[in-house]
């Protein structure tokens, strides 16, 4: 059987080389990589004064999306209105009572649920807390 | 000795530039095959366009500030004081719709003729991924004058690379560089757009010209016969590529950049109201998107149980992984049209599909006058 030659010196080297190598990438890559993924957002409140509810509801922006807050008999619901296909705005369409979404025709009924079109979720739901004269919305 | 030729001897000997030059020389003047006509000169069109689009792209750069808050005043700034700069910024629009024409057309052509074939696989991978980096310049680009079609333009596109398993949803956070299209994002696509992409670009661009020159021009033979008889023996009968083939290259390029430089000044590039809170009517992407758009509208919410835009963009992975690695698929060692009918039937269905797709969603949720009345289209392209 014939016998496995010992490594050279020379490919000592180049492993020694290629491991340099690898580990210079890996661990700068690393390092950049682990900076350019974005830290997960706390959680933020957003507040509405009781007194600008115009006929039971609110439109306001958390973190840069709108959502929309409604008093209905139930008690106050509060949804994103940002559309759970493409996050395209939806905007309240009072003629079908609807949320209709202008990117891909989503539609929603008045509580966030999926009446048609290729949403794959409802809006999605935001907390809302009494806070005397207004509601703290956090999401 | 003349001033010139001292100054050429001292700088031969510190790098050897006569011998490279005359090297170079002799290798452009090589024959290319005796098909080689105008049809081959859309890669070189290409190209030129390229060069175009960077002179612009670096001209607009010296105005454009990467901010939501400041972008797009200083887009219409570029249109409104700089001098030129509308035609600057036209040249700019424009050309990107005609590189990414040419590509297309690029690819179609060499398909058509066989070029993917044995030896040069791999010049067509590295072009596939050209057309990918071309592609992601113009995605990219389009959302920084900050209007209200380039920013929920990039919501939804990014939002869609989000339902590719696996690497998508990563990739659209470190797209994003958070939720959703905000001051992270229009950084990340300015950077991406005038640093990372544009790298990638020119070193898969350099290796796809690298093994263009290795390889030649494909002739019309089979692969079978180059390999027998070698492409220099095919090439016999053919004209010299330089300066032969690259005047008609040359005039192509001329002609195309002529072709935008009107289309830049007789159709100026209009400026869309800035990015508001609210999604307005009919966004839609892009030409050259508008087919992958269109085609995902038709798979339902749940389809088995599963997610149906999951399973639509799987079967799409498929389509652009055929399509990169074309000639591992159509592997008959022929070249000539007219022994590929399977593969060239196969090709045009797959082009006729793309233009379909592409015109229901040009035409989709619209209503267009035409042959007298007007013409109400649904989400699906569907008249009614």
């Amino acid at each position: 059987m014939p016998e496995t030659p010992e490594p050279s010196r020379r490919d000592l080297l180049h492993w020694t080389l290629a491991a340099w190598g690898a580990g210079a990438v890996a661990g700068i890559g690393g390092i950049l990589g682990a900076s350019a993924v974005p830290r997960p957002q706390p959680p933020t409140t957003a507040r509405i004064p009781k007194a600008d509810l115009k006929d039971g509801s609110a439109t306001a922006s958390l973190r840069g999306t709108p959502f929309t807050l409604l008093i209905t008999p139930a008690g106050p619901v509060a949804f994103s209105l940002a559309c759970t296909h493409a996050r395209c705005v939806v905007a309240w369409n009072a003629a079908s009572s609807e949320f209709l979404c202008p990117c891909h025709g989503g539609r929603f009924d008045a509580a966030g649920r999926v009446v048609a079109g290729p949403p794959p979720a409802p809006l999605r739901r935001l907390e809302v807390a009494d806070a005397g004269d207004a509601w703290e919305i956090r999401g | 000795m003349s001033v010139a030729k001292r100054l050429g001897d001292w700088f031969d000997r510190r790098t050897g530039w006569r011998g490279m030059r005359a090297e170079a020389v002799a290798g452009l003047a090589k024959p290319v095959p005796p098909r080689v006509g105008w049809g081959f000169t859309l890669g070189s069109t290409a190209l030129g366009l390229l060069f175009l689009q960077v002179a612009t792209g670096v001209a607009l750069a010296l105005h454009y500030q990467p901010t939501p808050e400041a972008a797009h005043g200083s887009v219409a700034r570029i249109m409104d004081e700089v001098r030129l700069g509308w035609v600057v910024r036209g040249m700019h629009v424009w050309g990107a719709h005609a590189l990414v024409a040419l590509v297309l057309a690029h690819a179609a052509k060499v398909f058509v003729t066989g070029g993917h074939k044995r030896p040069r696989e791999l010049t067509w991978i590295l072009g596939a991924g050209v057309m990918f980096v071309m592609l992601g310049l113009a995605f990219t680009g389009h959302l920084l004058p900050w209007t209200d079609q380039s920013y929920w333009g990039a919501v939804v596109g990014v939002e869609q690379t989000r339902i590719v398993p696996v690497v998508g949803p990563p990739t659209a956070t470190l797209l994003l560089g958070g939720e959703t299209v905000a001051a992270p994002t229009l950084t990340r696509f300015y950077v991406l757009h005038l640093l990372i992409l544009p790298a990638i670009l020119a070193k898969l661009l350099f290796l796809h010209l690298w093994l263009v020159r290795r390889h030649g021009v494909s002739p019309a033979e089979s692969a079978d016969e180059e390999d027998a008889r070698g492409h220099a023996a095919l090439c016999a009968g053919g004209e010299p590529y330089a300066p032969n083939h690259m005047l008609r290259e040359a005039i192509a390029v001329a002609v195309a950049a002529a072709a935008v430089l009107t289309a830049a000044a007789l159709w100026p590039q209009e400026l869309g109201p800035r990015a508001g809170a609210s999604t307005p009517e009919g966004v839609r992407p892009e030409w050259y998107f508008l087919a992958v758009y269109q085609y995902l509208k038709y798979w339902p919410s749940q389809l088995l149980g599963l997610p149906g835009e999951t399973i639509g963009i799987c079967l799409l992975s498929a389509a652009l992984g055929a399509f990169v690695f074309l000639p591992f698929l159509d592997r008959s060692p022929e070249r000539r049209p007219a022994r590929r009918r399977v593969a060239l039937v196969a090709g045009a269905l797959a082009v006729l599909l793309w233009g379909t797709l592409t015109a229901l969603g040009a035409v989709s949720d619209r209503s267009i006058p035409a042959f007298g009345k007007t013409w109400t289209f649904d989400t699906w392209g569907r008249p009614r």
